[in-house]
Formats: structure tokens, C-alpha cells, sequence
């Protein structure tokens, strides 16, 4: 899409419709919305729901950072278009950089079939993360390749497995 | 020739035989035929010829047998094509009884030696078992290191070497001269340690025992090729010892190595392809190694993995293979659970999904395409979901569905949220969390991200971005820009099928979602079909390609249109529309099929052009929400009037904002847009005049058309409600605002 050269009266240059983040799909036939209603050490999120589609049940389920997780929210029966509310106290676990929720929507379609399966996510950020002090590491490089830019890890992780075992020497 | 014939007596034989009679009689007895028959030569070339002569005495008659066949004269010669080593006899009978003889001519081929040595580099100081053989050979000798004379096949050993050192063989036969054979054995004082990168991911989803869900087919994991990717070899100190990237299958080959020395092979997290001039690195943004630095490379690592145990090297071979190394899934047999702190495979699995949509992007583009480096930032800790920006990178959280591709980003702070000023460097961020999404389980959520990096490349990116679903009717820019993220995916994993991985009750579950039949996991749903939905575009763009189908067009033609100079040039935006009319301009045999197909899934293309001028559908939408695709405002005319609908912060969904062209003329121009009171139109989702129901702007327009768009600032400006409260709109916009647009 051309720039358009027009300026706008307040003297700010107009792009045409750019690009912003691209992801991927994700699922809302839930309808999904939260709402954060109060944070601190417990936090209250609450939860509505506009389904699009019919679910035979819905439940909010405590994803990481999530050490508690009260009253239990759920509902059955759930047919679109009507709404539905909850709220839901949450407290972090010890160092948790944040929680999420998942609000997951199940609904047999076909008894022959697995279920339609759809998740919505909300992460509340705790801000209460410890963060690692960070040291550049020292270049152990002998010759960099072309990815002169890249750092790498002061040690690797422990996992790689050789088959045969190690190598074998010949 | 005669006197060659003459000279060179063949092996000949005379066999008398006497008549089986019973005794003596009275008269003489009749004289015993004699027989004497001889080649011209004994050993001639395979193929050659050989006269043979032959004489009888006191025969009546002669039979040939062996390597030529029936009556022959008593005497006589003839002329023998010699293919193989022959022997001829003839049988001659006469009164007295019967004699025969036999001549040999033996046929030969080219000598053929063969010599081989047990190891081609070795390292100082050793010797090497050498065994050779030949093929028409009758004698055979040594050369170079090799001395003296030696049967046509043997072995024996070497002496210590200390130098690169070449063995000989030169074997001959009686009719070719000697033909050598050689091995050179490299030795020297280093070795190179060879080892094939392999990642393991589970196999294909698979219904579970209560047959409710899909699950990963953790028992049948799969294990493929990182190509390209990054190895070094550590030393005890932890220094790189040696480094270089492995080839398109991923084997890697790093000299220069001190054989008394434990080195520990380490894998790290990024690849570098010199044919196509890829340049991708997997850094993990939950481990910085410098918090000053704003830009994701110069503040996150790579991953590296290596092996419990360091390598102990032999002492005789220079060339020494360590095997295949496999990086793991996490997997654990014993929990039945995903191990993070096992998950090495992750970050390798991206990138060999990253080259391979690279590679068969890059036919489709031709020439040679121009990448650039792509850092691509996973952890297991990575998830998204936060309500609003900014992203705390360094804790891995993001906004929206926790995958996502852009073209830059604002700098990482100190404390790690992205605050700061932009930055161009071409990222995706990938979740990893197991209960958010695990996107690096399957790869539809990295080949999807990797469409729109190659869009930004390659084609264009013209689209709000933005979280979106397949329950959306969205902006015909969205569904374009998505439903091909989605379908280039497709082409690159040669199906439809997105593998979703999701927690559901604590286990991992696959939702395998389908744009072409338009089913989650074989359920049918009910998602909108047309241009204003991006699973219609990826289903579209599928059944294009669909092997099985009907249209079957290649991947490089199904993506055609995205690469052409006319496409980039535009005036009119990338949608649906302009795709499929711009595919019947390219594919004129196909043109009615394509037409078809794209009508029956509410793309109108009969008939139409790239601003869909003749699209019919309108969607969830009225019509005067919708269409025309594009309204035309005209220079010096009265105003138009527009109308866009939604809900704050709906941002990417059909009718948030309204599409317009204006014909320009090179020349400067105001544009107006006037929306009624307590609103505030934005232009482009990007301009407007905070609290003010009118927005103006003035400039050149370029000759030709040039594509514009207008809404309501609180319900196209922003997804977050952080960005619409800039808008101050005095009033909550209604379901729907109409716009008088004109350009004066």
C-alpha cells in the first residue's frame, strides 16, 4: 500500500494502515472477556462470557503462576449469545512473574469423536519477579561465524544424547 | 598376419584314440586319426578375434565341440570372435578310430586393480591395514609406499606413518600394460569430529484411551535434521575449540582437534544457510545476558545444549564420527509428563521448520530473495494473555495469543519491558508455556509466523495485526494477511490440519483445527465463510493446492500472486479479492476453476476486480456498513458518506473501519472526514485529532488511486483500551458511524 504524502493538521506524517503483530489464530467462541477488578497480594479477575458457539461446560482452571485459585467457576449448559459472569480470587505462587488463567470450553459434538476443545488465556503480571542479574558472558569464541551478533550460553545444557553412546572412538 | 599366425603357437593337443575293436585281425589295421589344431593367439583382448588352424590325419570326418560347435573340414582354419576365455576341440573319426585336439585362447579385459585402506586419515604416528585385488589381472606389483611384487589380492600393514603417505597397486595381464590403483592416507596431528544434529519432536496427534481428546503422540516421537544448525566443540576450560555450521542435513564436520583433549560437542540455537543466505537464531529472552542492551540479540542467548559426558577422542583416526546426536523432547516415560527443564528440543524444531518454510518460500519467490536475520524468541516460560503493553520480555509475557511475528519492536529496558525506542529487527515470539500454548510441539503456530515474515519480505503486509479467530467476521485486510500466514503454512507442512496444543485439566491436549472442511478435531463448525474470514483464505489458498483436489495447482502458483511487481505495486490493499482475481490473471488456463471456487466461498471473483467492486456478501454486517469494498471519493466533489461499525477496541473486525480510494492527480489536496458529534474519526487507524469529530490532512496524492481508510478512533485505533483513551471521544460510539469524506 502506497504512503500517502498527505500531513495531517496537526502536523503528524499519515502511513497507510501498517502492520502491527501478527499472530495466530486463536479461539474466541467463548467470547471471552476479563477484567481485572483489584490486584495485590490476592488479586480478583472476573471473568464474562458472550459464547458464540454452545459448550456443554466451561471452567476456569489455574495455569502457572497460579498457587490458589477461589471460588471454583464453572458452568454447564452454556448456549450462545447469553452471558455469563464470575469472579475468581487468585494469589501467585512464590516468585511468579505472573498468572494465568485459562477459561477452557468443552462440547461434544459427535459421541465418535473427540471433543471440541477451546482454551482463552488471561495472564496478570505479579511485577513481583525476581530478576536475575545479568553479566555479559565472556566471548569464548576463537572465530565467530557471520552471526557476529548472537551471544551464547556461558555452559549448555546437559541432554544431548549420542547414538552409539558418547561416540565411539576409532 | 600370416607369419604372427605362424609364430605364435596356441596350445594344442593331440589325443589318439583307437577303434574299439575286438582283437587283432589278419590284415593291417587301418592308421589312427591324428588331429592338430592351433590359434593364432593365445590370450588376445575380449572382443578380439583369433584364426584357428586346424589339420587331421587319416580321418574321414570332424565334430567341433567346446567353444564352437559342429562339422568342420578335416582340415582347415576359421576366424573367432573371442569374448571370453574359449577352448576348442575337434573330434576327428576316421577307419581307424578317433582323435581329437584342443586349442585355449584366453580373453582379457583391462586390468582392474583395486586398493583400499582401513582409515583415510589417520593421525600421527599409526599405520593402516591396506588391501587390495584385482579384476583381469595375472600379476600385480606395489608402488609408491607399497614396494615389491605382490599377489593380484592380499592385505598387509603399513608402517607407522608420520606423513600423508599414497599406497599403490599396478596390476597387468598378458595383452593390456599395467593399470595403478592408489590410496592416499592423510595423517596428521589433528582431528576432525563429524556428527549428524537431530531433534525429536512427538509424533502425529493421537486419540487417547477414553477417546475425548487428542493427545501428542509421545510413544512414537519423530526425529528429524536441524540443517544449517550451530556446533561447536568445548574444551575443558569451556573454550571454543572449533565451530562452523552443519550442512542441509544436518551433519556436522569440525576440524583442527587435539586427540589428547576431552571436548564436549555443544548444539546452539541458530542456523546460517549460505545458499539462500539465512541468518535465524532461537535466543531464550527469559535468560539475558546483558539488561543495558535494547535489541533482542545483543541482550539474549542462544540455546546450547551438549552431552553428559565430554567426548573422549581415539588416538588412530583424524576423522572421527560421534554419531547422531538427538536433542529431546522432554518427554518422561517414567512421570508420562513434559519435563521443562528437559524440553531441549524446542528451539531446534523452530528452526528447522524456519529454514524449511525459507527454502520452499524462496522457489515460489525466484531470483534470489534477500533474507533477513530472524531471531526468534522461546522459552518455556513464554506465554501471552496480558491485558495491555507493554510486554515484559525478560519474564516472557506478552500480549495477545503468545505467538507472534514483527518487523521490530520498542527496546527492552533495563528491567526487561519494552518501553523503549524501536527497534527494526524481524522477531517472533513464540509461547512455550505448557499450560498457556507449547507452540514448539508442532509446527503450525512457527510456519504461520514465519508467512508473515516472509509477507514483510517478499510481498506486503498491509493489515491491522492484532488478536483475531476463526469465530471473527474480520477486516478483508486481516483475513488476507492471516489466512495466508496460514496457507503458506499449509503448503510448507502439505496439509490443512493445525496442530493446537492446549492444558486441559492438566494434561496436554492437540485441538486440530481445519480451515479446508472447516472441523475442529472432525467437528464440523460453524465459522463464517467469505472475505471477511481468514480460515476462507486459507481454505481457499488449500484447495488450490490440494493434491486430492480438483484445481491442483502448485505451491509456487498458488503463492504467485503475492510476489508480483503489480501485487506489491498495488493501489489496491492485499485482500481476498485482490488475490484471487490477480491468480485467474496469472493462471488464464485455470482462470474459470479458480473463479469457481473462490465465488463458492463468498470471494467474489467472476466478474470482478482487485478492489472487489462486484462483492455481494456483506457478512454480519448491513450493506451500507460493508459495501462497496472500497468507496470512491473524488477530487473536488461533494462529499461521500461512509459508514464503519463495532465496539471500542474492536480493531481488526469487518466494518471497524471502511476502505476509500481517492484518484489523485500529483497535487496537493485536503482530505476531510467529518463524523457526527462526540465522535472522532481516525484515518488509517493511525491519524486522528483527539476529541475532535473532524479530521483533516493535506498533501500531494500521487497520480492514481490511492487506498485510505476511516472509522471511529475509540473502535479502530487500538485492540487495548490503553490506546483508544488517546482518542478522548466525548461519546461511546453506536453500532455504527457514518463519515462524510471529501478531498478538495
Amino acid at each position: 500500500m502506497r504512503t500517502l504524502t498527505l500531513k495531517a493538521a496537526a502536523g503528524i506524517a499519515l502511513v497507510a494502515a501498517g502492520a502491527a503483530l501478527a499472530s495466530p489464530p486463536a479461539q474466541n467462541g467463548l467470547g471471552a472477556h476479563f477484567r481485572i477488578v483489584s490486584t495485590g497480594t490476592s488479586s480478583v479477575v472476573e471473568i464474562r462470557l458472550q459464547p458464540k458457539a454452545a459448550f456443554d461446560s466451561v471452567r476456569v482452571e489455574a495455569a502457572s503462576g497460579v498457587a490458589t485459585l477461589t471460588p471454583p467457576c464453572e458452568f454447564a449448559g452454556v448456549t450462545p449469545g447469553a452471558r455469563y459472569n464470575c469472579r475468581v480470587n487468585l494469589s501467585a505462587r512464590q516468585g511468579a512473574a505472573a498468572m494465568t488463567l485459562n477459561l477452557v470450553g468443552e462440547r461434544t459434538v459427535d459421541p465418535d469423536r473427540p471433543r471440541v476443545v477451546e482454551v482463552s488465556h488471561f495472564t496478570l503480571a505479579t511485577g513481583s519477579a525476581p530478576v536475575a542479574p545479568a553479566v555479559r558472558s565472556a566471548d569464548k569464541s576463537v572465530t565467530r561465524p557471520a552471526s557476529q551478533a548472537l551471544q551464547t550460553p556461558e555452559q549448555p545444557a546437559s541432554g544431548l544424547i549420542f547414538a552409539p553412546a558418547g561416540g565411539t572412538p576409532k | 598376419m600370416r607369419g604372427a599366425l605362424l609364430r605364435i603357437v596356441a596350445i594344442a593337443s593331440v589325443v589318439l584314440a583307437f577303434p574299439g575293436c575286438g582283437g587283432g585281425g589278419g590284415g593291417a589295421a587301418p592308421a589312427m586319426p591324428t588331429v592338430s589344431i592351433a590359434a593364432s593367439a593365445a590370450n588376445v583382448r575380449s572382443g578380439g578375434s583369433v584364426t584357428l588352424t586346424w589339420s587331421s590325419a587319416n580321418a574321414t570326418s570332424c565334430t567341433a565341440s567346446g567353444a564352437w560347435s559342429g562339422t568342420q573340414a578335416t582340415s582347415g582354419s576359421l576366424t573367432q570372435t573371442i569374448t571370453a576365455t574359449s577352448r576348442y576341440t575337434l573330434s576327428c573319426t576316421g577307419a581307424g578310430g578317433s582323435g581329437s585336439g584342443t586349442a585355449t585362447v584366453t580373453a582379457w579385459s583391462a586390468p582392474q586393480p583395486l586398493i583400499a585402506a582401513d582409515a583415510n586419515a589417520i593421525l600421527t604416528g599409526n599405520s593402516v591395514t591396506l588391501s587390495w585385488s584385482s579384476k583381469n589381472a595375472s600379476t600385480c606389483a606395489g608402488g609408491d609406499a607399497l614396494s615389491g611384487s605382490l599377489p593380484t589380492s592380499g592385505s598387509q600393514s603399513s608402517a607407522l606413518l608420520t606423513t600423508t603417505t599414497v599406497f599403490s597397486v599396478s596390476c597387468g595381464n598378458p595383452v593390456f600394460g599395467a593399470v595403478k590403483a592408489s590410496v592416499t592416507v592423510a595423517v596428521s596431528s589433528t582431528f576432525t569430529a563429524t556428527f549428524a544434529v537431530q531433534y525429536q519432536v512427538p509424533g502425529p496427534p493421537v486419540v487417547n484411551a477414553a477417546h475425548t481428546q487428542f493427545v501428542p503422540d509421545w510413544v512414537h516421537p519423530l526425529a528429524k535434521p536441524v540443517p544449517f544448525v550451530w556446533a561447536q566443540m568445548r574444551d575443558p576450560g569451556n573454550n571454543v575449540a572449533a565451530q562452523g555450521f552443519a550442512d542441509a542435513n544436518g551433519v556436522v564436520s569440525l576440524g583442527g582437534l587435539n586427540p589428547s583433549v576431552k571436548y564436549t560437542p555443544v548444539i546452539l540455537s541458530a542456523i546460517q544457510d549460505p545458499a539462500l543466505g539465512l541468518d535465524f537464531a532461537v535466543l531464550n529472552n527469559t535468560m539475558p545476558v546483558d539488561t543495558s542492551q535494547p535489541t533482542y540479540r545483543a541482550r539474549y542467548p542462544v540455546y546450547g545444549v551438549g552431552p553428559a559426558t565430554p567426548y573422549t577422542p581415539g588416538l588412530r583416526l583424524a576423522v572421527q564420527s560421534l554419531g547422531t546426536a538427538t536433542i529431546p523432547d522432554g518427554w518422561s516415560t517414567t512421570s508420562s509428563t513434559l519435563v521443562d527443564a528437559n524440553r531441549l528440543a524446542g528451539p531446534f524444531a523452530l528452526l528447522a521448520n524456519a529454514v524449511l518454510e525459507a527454502q520452499i518460500v524462496s522457489g515460489a519467490v525466484g531470483g534470489t530473495p534477500t533474507w533477513r536475520p530472524l531471531s526468534i524468541l522461546w522459552s518455556t516460560k513464554n506465554k501471552g494473555g496480558l491485558s495491555a503493553p507493554p510486554n515484559e520480555m525478560d519474564q516472557g509475557l506478552v500480549t495477545g495469543s503468545g505467538g507472534y511475528y514483527n518487523g521490530g519492536h520498542p527496546g527492552v529496558d533495563a528491567s526487561g519491558n519494552e518501553t523503549g525506542a524501536p527497534f527494526a529487527e524481524d522477531l517472533e515470539f513464540i509461547s512455550g508455556d505448557q499450560s498457556f500454548e507449547p507452540m514448539d510441539l508442532y509446527p503450525f503456530v512457527l510456519t504461520h509466523e514465519m508467512g508473515h515474515f516472509t509477507q514483510t519480505l517478499f510481498s506486503t503486509r498491509s493489515s491491522p495485526g492484532g488478536d483475531h479467530s476463526y469465530s471473527d467476521f474480520e477486516d478483508p485486510t486481516q483475513a488476507w494477511i492471516e489466512g495466508n500466514a496460514s496457507g503458506i503454512a499449509a503448503l510448507v507442512l502439505n496439509t490443512p490440519q493445525q496442530n493446537r496444543v492446549v492444558q486441559v485439566s492438566g494434561q496436554l491436549v492437540v485441538v486440530i483445527e481445519d480451515p479446508s472442511n472447516y472441523t475442529v478435531n472432525g467437528n464440523p463448525q460453524s465459522w463464517p465463510l467469505g472475505w471477511y474470514q481468514e480460515a476462507t483464505v486459507t481454505r481457499l489458498m488449500w484447495e488450490l493446492f490440494d493434491p486430492g483436489g480438483a484445481v491442483k495447482l502448485t505451491a509456487p502458483t498458488v503463492l504467485a500472486p503475492m510476489y508480483t511487481s503489480a501485487w506489491k505495486a498495488g493501489p489496491w490493499l492485499n485482500t481476498p479479492w485482490a488475490y484471487s482475481v490477480q491468480l485467474a490473471k496469472l493462471s488464464a488456463g485455470n482462470a474459470t476453476a479458480i473463479a469457481t471456487l473462490a465465488d463458492s466461498l463468498n470471494i467474489r471473483t467472476t466478474g470482478d476486480d482487485e478492489w472487489g467492486a462486484a462483492e455481494t456478501s456483506v457478512g454480519e454486517r448491513s450493506a451500507q456498513d460493508t459495501l462497496p469494498a472500497y468507496t470512491t471519493v473524488t477530487l473536488g466533489a461533494s462529499a461521500a458518506t461512509i459508514c464503519s461499525a463495532g465496539a471500542p477496541n474492536d480493531y481488526n473486525k469487518e466494518s471497524n473501519v471502511r476502505y476509500f480510494r481517492i484518484l489523485g492527480d500529483g497535487n496537493s489536496h485536503t482530505v476531510t472526514i467529518q463524523g457526527p458529534s462526540g465522535s472522532v474519526p481516525v484515518l488509517n487507524r493511525h491519524s486522528f485529532t483527539a476529541g475532535s469529530n473532524t479530521f483533516t490532512a493535506s498533501g500531494p496524492l500521487a497520480a492514481g488511486y490511492t487506498a485510505l481508510a476511516v472509522g471511529d478512533c475509540s473502535v479502530s485505533l487500538s485492540e487495548f483500551s490503553t490506546g483508544t483513551a488517546s482518542c478522548n471521544e466525548p461519546v461511546s460510539p453506536g453500532a455504527e458511524q457514518c463519515w462524510s469524506v471529501s478531498a478538495q
